[in-house]
């Protein structure tokens, strides 16, 4: 089981106060459309999601943003109980997700920009390593 | 070889003629010290490295992380032959610092970071997806000369 100082705790729960899911959420899915394009496989009901500008305009893409981002919250409240959390999500997913994991931070890092330094970038990154772990976790 | 449209170099570009190379190289090569300790192994002659307040404060960090984005200069100036302008810097990596190649790409994603959030909002899906091309091939190049 991942182990958590206090301090690691509070910058979590510092970074996640700090960012609007409505706003990152959508942003962040677009991120992962745009710069790793072979993603779109998984979006085969989401309409046009073929150029830039579909993507940033696609209301089926934000909507899911916020979706996912919404789903992050529950790590953040159970933080010592990411894996079981994350079950049934994982069940339905079956995909690595690092790719996401990455676009989320580098949102958060435009967001944030140098309240993210690198110790809380670091406590971060080990957070969403555990959930990205928690979410393949059914796989096999 | 990598095919660069207009708009890509164009972006490149851009991003490096705005760079304040003595700021942004080391606090991305901090970054990396700190986010992924296991790299500090590389400098072990570089001081105290002990806590993220050591790094951040190291001038030898902070110099080496200059000396660092200079040399992507190299690949922004040889954009059509990334492989060929760090040949040598890929065999130095490799046969006198003994560099494991997968942690390249864990400096460029602290790169990336740092980047974003200087730019913040200007640092767009399409700007980031040429920035990472661009990265790509500068990681793999370096990587190239390992086998």
């Amino acid at each position: 089981m991942v182990k958590w100082t206090d301090k690691e705790r509070s910058m979590v729960r510092a970074v996640w106060e700090k960012v609007n899911i409505d706003e990152v959420g959508p942003e962040a899915l677009a991120r992962v459309l745009i710069v790793y394009p072979w993603t779109e496989r998984y979006f085969g009901t989401f309409g046009d999601i073929f150029t830039v500008t579909a993507v940033l305009n696609n209301a089926k893409v934000a909507a899911h943003g916020k979706v996912v981002l919404t789903a992050l919250d529950a790590a953040v409240k159970n933080m010592d109980n990411i894996p079981e959390t994350y079950a049934a999500l994982s069940r339905l997913h079956y995909e690595k997700l690092q790719l996401l994991a990455d676009c989320i931070t580098i949102s958060i890092a435009c967001k944030l920009k140098s309240d993210l330094d690198p110790q809380v970038h670091a406590t971060w990154h080990k957070f969403l390593s555990a959930v990205v772990d928690a979410m393949s976790s059914q796989y096999y | 070889m990598v095919e660069w449209t207009e708009k890509e170099r164009s972006i490149i570009n851009g991003i490096f003629a705005n760079l304040d190379y003595e700021d942004i190289g080391p606090k991305a090569l901090c970054r990396c010290l700190i986010v992924y300790p296991w790299t500090q192994r590389y400098f072990g002659a570089f001081g105290n490295l002990y806590n993220a307040e050591a790094i951040k404060s190291n001038p030898n960090i902070a110099a080496h992380g200059v000396k660092v984005l200079h040399g992507l200069d190299r690949a922004v100036k040889n954009m059509d032959n990334i492989k060929g302008t760090y040949a040598e810097l890929s065999v130095l990596h490799s046969e006198k610092l003994h560099v494991d190649p997968d942690n390249f790409r864990l400096l460029a994603d602290c790169l990336t970071i740092v980047i974003a959030a200087k730019l913040g909002n200007a640092f767009n899906p399409e700007m980031q997806a040429t920035w990472q091309k661009f990265l790509a091939v500068v990681v793999s190049a370096l990587g190239r000369q390992y086998h």
